[in-house]
């Protein structure tokens, strides 16, 4: 079995950046693995260890990517690839249709994962999109792997008012929920390892891609500037009152 | 301005009368002073609410791609869809932002190469130009989006868009079936079974929500419960007190990613960066310390109560009302003044 | 004169080359298994090897904590023994020579001496014998601890074999030189064998019974020596060496460094013993398995499985069974957690050093414990989960409490605090530590602290967002790697600030900057705020008032502080000059008893333990009627807190800079 896990690195919002005007400009930052790409790369190594996989993370961007390679590696992946690609302003489509010529330039793979969505800037577009440029069929979310025997996937995944058992042939495109539990931590040797790894990286124009140009509206970006919004302070009151308080506030709010 | 109609697609897994009510208040904005129509797609089981409620709100086409639920989830529709989508022209189409329909409208983004918004929480029209806008960076920054005449498919933030004024007489509403052109299932479902349902977060009015502090309780824990489940007994304690205040204000229950992680809370109730998006009348948070993982899923509530017991909980940077003082002296009074 | 035959020379000349050649491949075993071990011993020097005689072997300062009596008899029976040296050497000397009958007064005083040694050892080994039946317990584990299942056995049949040893040996030796005394009365030198000697007085063949008893002693000992290195009472080389190659160590339980970058390196840490520095193997063959450590172990007394004592008497009965393989350079040994020590023992260790500071042979069990830590975590990824939130938490915001950086100096909010930048030269550079900055009862100690600097118009800084975690609880948890970046980073900033002197809040801030810094690099002079304190209270900067109600107080000494850098009386100082008298505590100074925090128990849930070690510390602490508890370390302050609070008591627990800050003269204010 033969799986890639799509990962990138986001701008991580626990730590200062800067706000520019357009999305283009959006660089001064510190980067972190994506979150929902932690759980995708989780779901993959659980199939690893239960099935045995060959796991390569992949990503698409400049060079500041193999960080998120590298922890990819760290946590057990077996090999990393990176899609050389300068733009920054690269569309979620176009992202899509580079991972799909990748995915079949490496050929055989049985599953592709993605990440929910980024957690900057949360359009959680891009697997969906992927599983059209190839035509595969999509799992989204899925919440447990409940076998993989000859080709055909079954999993777990919550919809609707249901939890259901539904198989699929491979490939496949999958995300996966939070349910597969925590994103693991990569271990000290697999740092070291990973520290130690060497990045294949293509460069773009070996996928023998062309990147469609879709139109595109007019955008920039406004940061929200919000001052201290705390209107009133209760404390030092007693509880019959600050109920009565807050009763009056929610009335307020809903009328 | 073309005068193409705007295309609202509902499924039948939303919430029906909530998401369609927000769609088309979206659309409405979006049609402002032109003269556009909205119609609507409505991909699910036959459905007289739905057309009902369409009617009211002055749509006057129906297209209706009749399918079971489980069927949009295995998508096999989708070429259907697809072929719907490319043999009639729309000016704008409309999902909202919920998973399944945010995956459909990703899909037709990349089939029908049109540029795809989403998450979209402001709609103007301003001379002639419509500007949408959508936030990201938790919050602290909005993309805006000067639209043109270029085909463009929304999905709306449900929460941003309150529902539009019902037409008082029933309107009359032509309702044209699609033909069901199934491809086979490639996704196939070998068992179901209904789990306990949780009130949609991203729909409440109100939201409760409880953090770590719900573990703080109080109150004696009766004898007999073993060491070990001292802290489960304390959070369904905390749990039921969310609950009671919640059904009392109409609103579903919330909690923070800690109560989660430790294995009390489902997933489903989480609200935080790897949770739900939240934006409601009332956010009352409860015992929650106030991580930027969690106010990043509820920091545009419109009204934030915050009550903790610590002063310095970040809290109550995000908070309209901060009360500090403990949940399970608070509450209880709260419930009581409600019945 | 008493001459011997041929025969029995051979046989004994025999009986001795046998015993030699034995004692040779033992020695080469020995130094073989020894030698797997890492690191080289330590270096000693002749003053060392005075010191150690002098201070270790004859007056045996290292056994004087706890059990006087059996130190009483223990000291009589290692003066006996040196005594013995000499016996037992002109004994087996006078084979071949002939034993002579010298009259002289050295001679006389000789055996005077010696019939004196006779009845003080045989009543210490009878003391012993009797201690050992009644007190069965003191020497074994609970059922909970992972211990060989020969170990009660094997201690008990060791002290017994021992104790036989001595009896037959010393005894016969005794009787022997009775029996000289019918021969030739000179009872006046040998008053004990004088009374035994009127047992002989009707016996005939007086020459016989003596060479037999004779035999009977030099044999007995040269029989035993093939069991001696298998018995725990091989302590008596190993212990003085212990103490020797220890000598030259600083502090106790100081971790070896690792070079983390060095690609060669493939082990880190150490799961097998193999694994260890050689000091750990040694250790195994100086235990006396006392029990002494278990007996001090905090996590021991609150019902852990952990057993420092298990554990080295586990390694020690590993090697006794598998000493000949583990002796070749390839032979992989079965990982130590599954036969010396659990999983869950190894996470429970609070890393105090009571075990070291009471080891009577210079054992380090806490230096072990690190190690296989350290193992776990770099090499398997092993540890209790609780410790992710920890490590992630210093890595990603550079303190245990995930909180950002920009957030370090909102303690001081409306205090005059002063930042490195604000005041590039200070006479003192505070090292807030993140307790201190981000922990609420730590923070109103910070806020105590300022404002007494402040009223002492010391001329401070502080680092502010510039300080990162010291890095004691991941290093203390076996992250090396995130040890060694908070470390360099660190190490780094302090020597651009080039301090003139640093004052840390926290104890264990003090042990990493002072102590463990050294060798990444590290070179400053660090004090506690405790014993700043004292200095401007000795040179009257800080007038106190003194206190007026006659109630104690208990003071809770740090584990870092007043054990591992004994720094205990700048604060009893403090109490003296405000005239307020402190409980009286069994536990206390460099022998206090742990909070439970330390060694990142504090980051880790707990497990079930019988009485958490926190609650047993505050009902020490609360024994006589006390008004406060104070203490210098946040932890700890925590720690009792929380104890407290379960306890239901109202007893406040106060830092020391709180409980200064109300004692300050208003002059001050």
């Amino acid at each position: 079995m033969k799986i890639v896990v799509a990962v990138t690195n986001v701008i991580d919002l626990t730590q200062p950046y800067h706000i520019p005007t357009e999305e283009s400009k959006l660089t001064s930052y510190v980067p972190t693995l994506n979150p929902w790409d932690e759980f995708a790369l989780e779901a993959a190594l659980q199939i690893k260890e239960k099935y045995g996989a060959e796991l390569i993370a992949i990503s698409v961007g400049e060079l500041q990517q193999e960080s998120a390679l590298r922890k990819a590696l760290a946590l057990g992946c077996d090999s990393a690839l990176r899609i050389e690609n300068d733009s920054k302003s690269l569309r979620n489509d176009q992202i899509a249709s580079i991972l799909a010529a990748a995915i079949r330039k490496i050929g055989d793979i049985d599953i592709a994962f993605c990440g929910r969505q980024s957690i900057d800037i949360e359009n959680g577009t891009t697997a969906s999109m992927l599983a059209e440029r190839l035509n595969w069929p999509y799992l989204s979310l899925i919440s447990k792997v409940e076998a993989i025997n000859h080709g055909i996937f079954t999993a777990q995944k919550s919809f609707f008012n249901q939890l259901l058992t539904i198989s699929v042939q491979f490939p496949i495109v999958v995300s996966a929920s939070k349910e597969f539990g925590e994103a693991r931590f990569p271990s000290f040797m697999g740092m070291r390892r990973a520290a130690r790894a060497v990045i294949e990286s293509w460069p773009l124009l070996d996928l023998g891609l062309e990147l469609n140009q879709i139109f595109q509206a007019d955008s920039r970006i406004e940061k929200i500037v919000t001052g201290p919004i705390l209107h009133q302070l209760i404390s030092e009151e007693n509880e019959v009152n600050i109920a009565n308080i807050l009763d009056q506030k929610v009335s307020e709010a809903l009328s | 301005m073309t005068n193409l109609p705007v295309l609202i697609v509902l499924l039948g897994t939303d919430n029906l009368g909530e998401s369609l009510s927000s769609l088309v208040s979206a659309a409405n904005l979006f049609t402002a002073g032109g003269s556009q129509t909205s119609d609507l797609l409505y991909i699910g089981p036959e459905n007289n609410q739905v057309l009902l409620t369409a009617a009211s709100f002055g749509i006057s086409r129906l297209f209706h791609l009749p399918i079971n639920i489980v069927e949009i989830m295995q998508k096999s529709f989708l070429p259907t869809l697809e072929n719907f989508l490319k043999s009639k022209p729309f000016r704008a189409i409309f999902f909202s932002n919920m998973p399944l329909p945010l995956e459909i409208s990703a899909h037709m983004g990349a089939a029908l190469q049109t540029q795809l918004i989403t998450a979209v929480d402001t709609i103007t029209v301003n001379d002639g130009i419509t500007t949408v806008t959508r936030k990201i960076l938790a919050g602290n920054a909005r993309q805006v989006f000067n639209l043109k005449d270029q085909p463009v498919i929304l999905t709306i933030n449900m929460a941003c868009f309150s529902a539009p004024e019902a037409f008082s007489a029933t309107h009359f509403l032509e309702t044209i079936p699609i033909a069901n052109d199934l491809s086979e299932e490639r996704i196939k479902v070998i068992s179901s079974t209904v789990i306990q349902q949780f009130v949609a977060l991203e729909h409440s009015r109100v939201i409760v929500a409880g953090g770590r502090g719900l573990l703080s309780n109080p109150n004696p824990t009766p004898a007999g419960i073993p060491a070990g489940e001292i802290e489960q007994w304390k959070y369904e304690q905390g749990f039921n007190l969310l609950k009671n205040l919640a059904e009392k204000l109409n609103g579903s229950v919330g909690v923070s990613r800690a109560l989660v992680d430790a294995g009390y809370a489902p997933y489903e109730l989480q609200i935080g960066q790897t949770g739900k998006t939240v934006a409601p009348e009332v956010y009352i948070a409860c015992g929650i310390s106030g991580a930027l993982q969690h106010t990043m899923g509820m920091r545009h509530s419109k009204l934030v109560i915050a009550i903790n017991k610590d002063a310095r909980a970040p809290i109550f940077e995000v908070a309209h009302v901060g009360v500090i003082g403990d949940l399970y002296k608070i509450l209880p009074e709260w419930v009581k003044l409600r019945k | 004169m008493i001459e011997f035959n041929l025969i029995e020379k051979t046989i004994y000349t025999f009986v001795l080359l046998t015993t030699a050649g034995y004692a040779f491949l033992i020695i080469r075993e020995y130094s073989a298994i020894i030698r797997r071990g890492k690191s080289r011993l330590g270096r000693f020097s002749l003053t060392n090897i005075i010191k150690v005689l002098f201070q270790k072997v004859i007056l045996l300062l290292s056994t004087w904590k706890t059990r006087f009596w059996s130190n009483l008899f223990h000291l009589f029976i290692v003066w006996g023994f040196i005594f013995f040296l000499i016996i037992n050497s002109a004994d087996m000397l006078s084979v071949f020579i002939g034993k002579f009958d010298s009259q002289s007064a050295f001679s006389n005083i000789f055996l005077y001496a010696s019939d004196v040694v006779y009845a003080v050892i045989l009543v210490s080994i009878v003391f012993f014998v009797i201690r050992r039946l009644l007190n069965a317990n003191q020497f074994k584990s609970r059922e909970n601890v992972m211990t060989m299942p020969i170990m009660n056995q094997i201690i008990r049949r060791d002290s017994l074999v021992v104790a036989g040893l001595i009896i037959i040996h010393v005894g016969s030796r005794a009787a022997a030189e009775s029996i000289r005394l019918q021969m030739m009365p000179r009872s006046i030198w040998l008053p004990f064998s004088g009374l035994l000697s009127t047992v002989w007085a009707l016996s005939a063949n007086l020459g016989l019974i003596w060479k037999l008893l004779f035999w009977t002693s030099i044999l007995s000992l040269l029989i035993f020596i093939p069991y001696f290195p298998r018995s725990k009472h091989l302590h008596l080389f190993f212990a003085p060496l212990n103490f020797l190659f220890r000598s030259q160590q600083p502090w106790f339980s100081n971790l070896p460094d690792l070079n983390l970058d060095d690609p060669q390196i493939e082990v880190f840490g150490a799961l097998r013993l193999e694994e260890m520095d050689r000091s750990a193997i040694f250790d195994s063959f100086a235990c006396i398995m006392c029990f002494r450590c278990q007996e001090v172990c905090p996590p021991y007394q609150s019902g852990s499985p952990l057993s420092p004592a298990a554990y080295e008497i586990n390694k020690r009965l590993f090697l006794n069974a598998r000493g000949k393989q583990f002796a070749f350079p390839d032979f992989k040994s079965p990982k130590l957690t599954t036969y010396a020590i659990s999983e869950q023992a190894l996470w429970d260790c609070t890393a105090c050093g009571a075990c070291v500071e009471i080891c009577p042979v210079g054992i380090d069990p806490l230096a072990d414990i690190l190690a296989i830590r350290r193992g776990l975590v770099l090499m398997e990824d092993k540890f209790p989960k609780p410790l992710q939130l920890l490590f992630k938490n210093v890595e990603h915001t550079a303190n245990p409490w995930g909180i950002s950086s920009q957030h370090r100096l909102d303690w001081a909010e409306g205090l005059q605090v002063t930042t490195i930048n604000e005041n590039p030269h200070p006479d003192i550079l505070w090292w807030v530590g993140c307790a201190g900055a981000f922990e609420e009862n730590a923070k109103k100690a910070s806020r105590s602290f300022a404002k007494i600097l402040n009223a002492a118009q010391v001329n401070y800084a502080v680092l502010g967002e510039l300080e990162n975690c010291s890095g004691d609880a991941v290093r203390r948890a076996g992250r090396e790697d995130l040890y060694q970046q908070m470390a360099l980073s660190n190490i780094e900033k302090l020597n651009q600030v080039n301090p003139k002197r640093i004052v840390t809040s926290c104890p264990h801030c003090l042990h990493n900057l002072k102590n463990d810094y050294r060798s990444l690099g590290g070179d400053f002079s660090v004090i506690h705020s405790s014993q700043y304190l004292a200095t401007l209270v000795e040179n009257g900067t800080l007038k106190l008032i003194e206190s007026s109600d006659q109630t104690k107080i208990s003071f809770h000494d740090s584990c870092y502080l007043s054990r591992f850098n004994q720094v205990a009386d700048p604060v009893r100082l403090l109490f003296r000059q405000e005239n307020q008298e402190l409980a009286n505590l069994k536990n206390e100074a460099s022998n206090t008893f742990c909070c439970g925090a330390g060694g990142a128990q504090y980051w880790k849930e707990s497990q079930p333990l019988s009485e958490p070690i926190n609650i047993k510390r505050w009902k020490q602490l609360t024994e006589e009627p006390i008004k406060q508890v104070v203490t210098s370390c946040p932890f700890c302050h925590t720690m009792l807190s929380d104890a407290a609070k379960s306890q239901g008591s109202e007893i406040p627990v106060l830092d020391l800079s709180e409980h200064l800050l109300s004692k300050i003269q208003s002059e001050n204010k």
